[in-house]
């Protein structure tokens, strides 16, 4: 580089510095400036403030302000600046060499020297121009690295700038710690030409000033006086939107200071506070809501197997009652926009809410009782104050309930017939399961159970919060033997899945399978019972019929006056068949009962059964209306206070009254008898149990294996068992033979002592005893053999016994039958006595003298026809077959003697020819009674026809009847063979119809069959046709719907006699609930409309029109009725 | 005297007269049982329509006349009874003329109640197709007021008695909407209104067929 090139290098750098010297001069320049001019500014406000210069002193102070302002920026910043934009010039290179040369030693003055060399165009010549370049290419070389603008001072910019920041901060301060005053004081500097008025003595100070406030929030106000304290001040307030204010006067405290209270501010206030015309500033006190609940909502969705349906609760209802598991949901709606919500329990527990804006909502699932209250937060975090208190509370789900309805009581089982429950089950909500339990409790054989056996029961379909639960209990199953009891109950599951299913069972009742030897003990006590009973009830009207008797006479001596005595025994009277008649009431109780129990243990023959429903049915009739209407009537009569309605009224009674005490002779009679034949099932029964039980036994005995000792000991035990039915039934024949002797003519004593003498002559007591023995010595061989023979002796026994029965019956059944005949035979020959009277009135002159023979003969007649009604009597009390009809022909026949005797003396032929013509034919009918029941009786194999006998001969020709129906339908082409074939059915038919007719006839004769009577009738006279027809070869589909009919008549007629049959076992039977599903709805105007159709045409048919016509009628109001299904 | 034992012994075999005083009416409400002919047993259990009015008067405080009484069809006293009762295991015969007057009776405000004590359905029926040749007995559904005016029998009729193991079914005739005559079948009632040692029926059975009993009074007489 050369000369030049170096000398600019130089100037450049030098220029740099100068540049840098300009900048740090504005710099300084401007912090000084600032700094002074603040100071003057802050002088300037100060004095103001203190001295509130007037519009010419402001002025001064503001232009003075101006000028200092405009010299410090000429002086301290204009000049550097110029000389930096070149405007004004600075210093020159070598001044500037000369301040680097001082600052930096190594240049020193090396640097001004080359540039004076350089400049100075003398010095130029004085050096070679090598010497120049190589001075300054030295200094160059030298000076190369080092900055001559580090030369630079800066340090006193940055003291400036730090004076100016202190400048400013002071008058920030300043600013800050009194703005009112010198703001106001720089306001009024600035506007320097404007005229201020002069500023008050005083100032307020007010705390709080302006705040916002929660709505009911008390906030104190302090007022402090700056300057000359006026003795008191006024605060002014009002609320926002008002015109006017309020004022208060306010006084010093002792600390000069001036306090009020706005005192739960419930909405916005503004104020301010005044004193000597100074008015402070004016505040407003913001009030703002607290969060709260306007709205509450809660539902209430129960648990699921409640199956109830959800819960909307009144708005604002927070109380809340439920089942436990139940979902509350909460939706509340709040008075402001919410930040957050929750529900706090009383057990801490805490619930967010959801929110959204105003709302809020959550659901809570209700497990235990609490209590909660809902907290809520705005969006500036003010939270509700005071929130209410609410409760929840659990709905117990109560227990189920069950109650064993059928049978409801501990239950001796007949047999393993299946045992019928019915349970009636109950809960608030629901089941979830049914089941039956039970348990062997106690048995001869077995060791108790421990623990209860359960078998699930079928829930009704629909089942909700009551339900009966029928089930058919096959006991069978169970494998119970005599004697063996079972407990058991119901246990019921209701349906709470929330806190577990709750059970409940029924009361425990037991099922027993009594020993047969108990239903006889039970039946035999019956039997006592009911007869003991009707021996103290006979005895009882007994005696009530002698003072009844002694009641008569009395009244027959009393005057038209009716003797207090008299009214007073008539009464006790009365008092005495009324128990009388409940004794007999208590005694048919007892009596169905029995029987009941008796059937449905099945230990009875059937024809000891037919003759116990005969009994029962003999019964009922006892306590007749007839009988409790001359009760009434006696009792009217006594009221009426007149010996002669009393005597008449006692004459009726007296009438009724035999009848009462002769059906209860009858009926114990008959009880009796019926008792022996119960007894000779029993022992049959009895030996035949016995049979089948040493049968058993045998045959386990010879499969025991030889030493087997426990086997053996069981065996022996059981062995025992059947001893002890011998000696039961040993001392149950003495019982038998002692009340067969009450009845020596009719009852087989013989063949019992053959029975009695053949358990003897076989030793059964012994060879019993000896098989005990050889089982306790563990020789099973010879015990079978034993008991081989025992089981032959009782076989025989139970022959003997069986014979027994059978005379009995037929000895019974052979006199009663003799006696009905010998009856039968005095009625027709009195018959034929009665036509030689009737023929002989005929032929009677009026004057004749044997009218009085007539009457004679007549009055023979009837004391005969005595006779044999005496023994119709008498026979009645042995059997059901003397028929209340064959009583009222023989008491028709006695009223027309009895006429015709009165016609006689009164010389009355004619009359008496009639009276006795009809005498003769009661006489007659009275024979045809008593012949159709000696022929029901041979025919039905027993006494009296019976129900069963009746069963029986209807099956028969019901079955004949179908028979025929299936054969004729079957017919086909008449050919010849099939026109024989029609002959033969059309002469079954008729056999059928006689047999009938003869039914019909017994049936009629039996009296309370009659009712059969009709459809049997009816029958019959179809059967004609059918004949008829089948006869004529005319089978045509008329006469299959009438063979149809006849069948269906036979088959009602058995069905009404089954009914009739099995009435008084099902009286005993209470009915169970059944749930079925209701009738359709009906309509009554639908019904009215028909009805009054159908009643205009049977109007219009009882009008008599032809036939033709009647038929256009009835089709008129088919259509009438079809077309109008709703006509009115 | 002879003549008079002859009598008398006739008496005992059956040849009682028939007596059918009916009762003398009062202001209280009273039940009467409807004698009938046709040798069914109408006079069965006298004790039902007692027991029931004493109960009626009881439950509902209703003035009631507890006694037992019966009326004939024939009987002029026939429509002084509000309500006929009639009961029975058998057989029912209406003639003619008692079918038209029974049939006048119950159109004239009269009511009958029915009830089938077994045995009683067929004859029943038909003869009541007698009295009102132009109507169907209807079942009744268990919404009509009858199963629910004074105690709730949600289910219709109670099952008092055990007859064929069915359902019990209450029947009706309607006249101008007014039901006048009711029939019930498989149900007996009026066994459970009769003296408890009669039928020996559960105790709980009786009250369920008088409390049933009652509102077919109180529906009675309020409709």
């Amino acid at each position: 580089m050369d000369t030049t090139g170096i000398h600019t290098e130089f100037q450049e750098r030098l220029g740099a510095v100068r540049k840098k010297q300009d900048i740090a001069g504005i710099i300084h320049g401007a912090a000084f400036s600032g700094s002074v001019f603040l100071g003057a500014l802050l002088l300037a406000l100060i004095g103001e403030e203190l001295f509130n210069f007037g519009v010419a002193g402001r002025t001064i102070l503001f232009w003075l302000l101006l000028l200092i302002a405009v010299i410090l920026f000429l002086m301290r910043i204009g000049r550097p600046l110029g000389r930096l934009a070149g405007v004004l010039s600075g210093k020159d290179d070598l001044e500037t060499a000369r301040e680097v040369g001082r600052a930096i030693p190594r240049v020193n003055d090396r640097l001004v020297n080359a540039l004076q060399l350089v400049a100075d165009g003398d010095t130029r010549r004085l050096y070679s121009g090598d010497l120049i370049e190589a001075s300054l290419a030295d200094l160059r070389d030298d000076c190369e690295g080092i900055d001559f603008t580090s030369t630079v001072d800066r340090a006193g910019s940055r003291r400036m700038g730090r004076f100016l920041l202190v400048c400013t901060l002071s008058g920030v301060l300043v600013f800050a710690l009194f703005p009112t005053a010198f703001f106001g004081a720089a306001d009024r500097l600035l506007h320097w030409s404007e005229a201020y008025a002069l500023p008050p003595q005083f100032r307020f100070v007010v705390e709080p000033g302006s705040r916002e406030l929660v709505k009911g929030e008390t906030i104190p106000v302090r007022v402090r006086v700056i300057g000359e304290t006026p003795g008191e001040i006024t605060i002014a307030y009002r609320r926002r939107g008002d015109l006017y204010y309020e004022e208060r006067v306010l006084r010093a405290d002792a600390a000069g200071q001036f306090r009020h209270q706005f005192a739960s501010l419930t909405e916005t206030t503004e104020y301010y506070v005044h004193a000597r015309g100074v008015r402070g500033d004016d505040y407003t006190l913001t009030v703002m809501d607290r969060p709260l609940v306007r709205v509450l909502r809660v539902a209430v969705t129960p648990p699921a197997y409640s199956r109830l349906p959800e819960r909307q609760q009144d708005d604002n209802v927070g109380e809340v009652a439920a089942l436990r598991g139940a979902r509350i949901r909460f939706d509340i709606e709040a008075n402001k926009v919410l930040k957050t919500g929750q529900i706090s329990l009383s057990d801490s527990a805490v619930l967010p809410l959801e929110i959204t804006a105003k709302k809020a909502h959550g659901t809570l699932v209700l497990m235990k009782e609490r209590s909660y209250h809902i907290d809520l937060r705005d969006s500036t975090g003010t939270g509700s104050i005071d929130p209410v208190e609410y409760s929840l509370k659990i709905i117990p789900d109560a227990f189920p309930t069950v109650t064993l309805l059928a049978p409801g009581e501990n239950l001796d089982l007949t047999d393993t017939t299946p045992v019928n429950l019915l349970a009636k089950i109950a809960d608030d909500y629901g089941f979830s399961s049914v089941r039956l339990g039970y348990k062997l409790v106690q048995s001869k054989y077995e060791e108790p159970a421990q623990t209860f056996t359960y078998v699930p029961l079928p829930l009704p379909p629909g089942a909700t919060l009551g339900a009966l639960v029928a089930y058919r209990w096959s006991v069978a199953g169970l494998h119970l033997v005599p004697e063996d009891v079972v407990s058991y109950f119901v246990e019921v599951f209701d349906n709470d899945i929330i806190s577990g299913p709750k059970s409940a069972i029924s009361e425990i009742y037991s099922l027993r399978l009594p020993s047969m030897d108990e239903v006889f003990a039970q039946a035999d006590k019956g039997h006592e019972a009911s007869i003991e009973g009707m021996q103290d009830a006979l005895k009882q009207a007994k005696e009530a019929r002698r003072e009844m008797e002694e009641l008569t006479q009395s009244l027959r001596t009393s005057a038209d006056k009716m003797e207090w005595q008299d009214r007073q025994k008539a009464g006790e009277l009365l008092k005495k068949y009324d128990e009388v008649r409940t004794k007999m009431d208590s005694v048919k109780t007892a009596v169905d009962r029995m029987a009941e129990d008796l059937s449905r243990n099945r230990v009875l023959s059937k024809e000891t059964l037919d003759k116990y429903q005969e009994l029962q049915q003999l019964m009922a009739q006892m306590s007749s209306p007839e009988f409790a209407e001359a009760m009434k009537q006696l009792q009217q009569a006594m009221q009426q206070m007149s010996p002669e309605a009393l005597r008449q009224a006692m004459q009726q009674f007296s009438l009724s009254e035999e009848t009462f005490r002769k059906s209860i002779e009858r009926t114990l009679s008959l009880l009796r008898r019926i008792q022996i034949e119960q007894k000779v099932d029993e022992a049959v029964r009895r030996t035949e149990q016995m049979v089948k039980q040493q049968d058993a036994l045998r045959e386990n005995t010879e499969n025991a294996r030889a030493g087997d000792q426990a086997r053996m000991e069981q065996l022996q035990r059981e062995q025992k068992e059947v001893q002890e039915h011998l000696d039961a039934l040993k001392t149950q024949m003495k019982d038998l033979q002692k009340k067969m002797e009450e009845f020596p003519a009719e009852m087989p004593l013989g063949e019992l002592e053959n029975a009695q003498q053949e358990m003897s002559r076989d030793s059964l007591d012994e060879r019993m005893e000896q098989i005990s023995r050889d089982m306790e010595h563990m020789q099973p061989r010879q015990a079978s053999r034993g008991q081989k023979q025992a089981l032959s002796s009782m076989a025989k026994l139970g022959d003997h016994l069986q014979k027994m029965q059978q005379e009995m019956r037929q000895n019974q059944q052979r006199q009663i039958l003799n006696a009905m005949r010998r009856s039968m035979r005095d009625l027709l020959d009195l018959s034929r006595r009665e036509e030689a009277l009737k023929n002989e009135s005929e032929s009677l002159e009026p004057n004749s003298r044997r009218f009085r023979d007539n009457e004679e003969g007549q009055m023979d007649v009837m004391r005969d026809l005595g006779m044999v009604a005496d023994q119709l009597a008498a026979l009645s009390e042995k059997t059901f077959g003397v028929t209340p009809e064959m009583g009222k022909s023989i008491g028709d026949a006695l009223r027309d003697m009895n006429d015709a005797m009165r016609s006689l003396a009164q010389r009355n032929r004619s009359a008496a020819s009639a009276q006795q013509t009809d005498a003769m034919g009661s006489l007659n009918e009275a024979a045809q009674r008593v012949e159709d029941s000696m022929n029901a009786m041979q025919q039905g194999g027993g006494q009296g026809m019976g129900m069963a006998g009746l069963m029986q001969r209807l099956q028969r020709l019901s079955s004949q009847q179908g028979g025929i129906n299936n054969a004729s339908r079957n017919l086909g082409a008449m050919t010849p063979a099939q026109a024989a074939e029609m002959s033969r059915l059309a002469g079954e038919q008729g056999m059928v119809r006689k047999s009938l007719e003869q039914l019909a006839r017994e049936a009629a004769a039996a009296g309370d069959l009659k009712k059969l009577m009709g459809d049997l009738n009816q029958a019959a006279r179809e059967m004609v046709e059918v004949q008829t027809d089948l006869t004529t070869g005319n089978f045509n589909p008329e006469t299959a719907r009438k063979e149809d009919r006849i069948l269906s008549r036979l088959l009602d007629a058995q069905r009404s006699t089954r009914e009739r049959d099995y009435e008084k076992k099902r009286t005993s039977t209470a009915g169970q609930d059944m749930l079925r599903e209701s009738p359709a709805s009906i309509d009554l105007t639908t019904i009215q409309g028909r009805s009054r159709l159908r009643r205009d045409m049977q109007k219009a048919l009882e009008e008599g029109y032809a036939r033709e016509y009647e038929d256009l009628i009835k089709r008129y109001f088919e259509i009438l009725e079809q077309s109008e299904p709703h006509a009115r | 005297m002879k003549n008079v034992q002859h009598l008398l012994l006739a008496l005992l075999l059956g040849t009682g007269a028939a007596f059918a005083q009916s009762g003398i009416p009062t202001s209280a409400f009273a039940i009467t049982r409807l004698k009938y002919a046709g040798g069914g047993d109408w006079y069965n259990d006298p004790s039902s329509e007692v027991n029931l009015l004493t109960f009626v008067h009881r439950v509902t405080g209703i003035d009631t006349d507890p006694r037992y009484q019966f009326v004939d069809i024939a009987d002029d006293a026939l429509f002084s009874h509000p309500f006929l009762f009639m009961t029975g295991h058998g057989n029912i015969a209406f003639s003619e003329s008692e079918a038209r007057r029974l049939r006048a009776y119950l159109e004239n405000g009269g009511f009958l109640y029915a009830d089938d004590d077994y045995g009683m359905n067929k004859p029943f029926r038909r003869e009541i197709k007698k009295v009102f040749p132009g109507e169907d007995l209807v079942e009744i559904p268990f919404s009509y007021g009858l199963y629910h005016c004074q105690f709730e029998f949600p289910a219709g009729l109670p099952k008092t008695h055990e007859h064929d193991g069915k359902a019990p079914q209450g029947f009706g005739i309607f006249l101008h909407g007014r039901l006048v005559l009711y029939y019930t079948y498989e149900s007996n009632p009026s066994d459970g209104w009769a003296d408890a040692e009669v039928h020996g029926d559960p105790e709980e059975k009786r009250q369920e067929a008088l409390r049933f009993g009652t509102n077919l009074v109180v529906w009675v007489l309020t409709h």
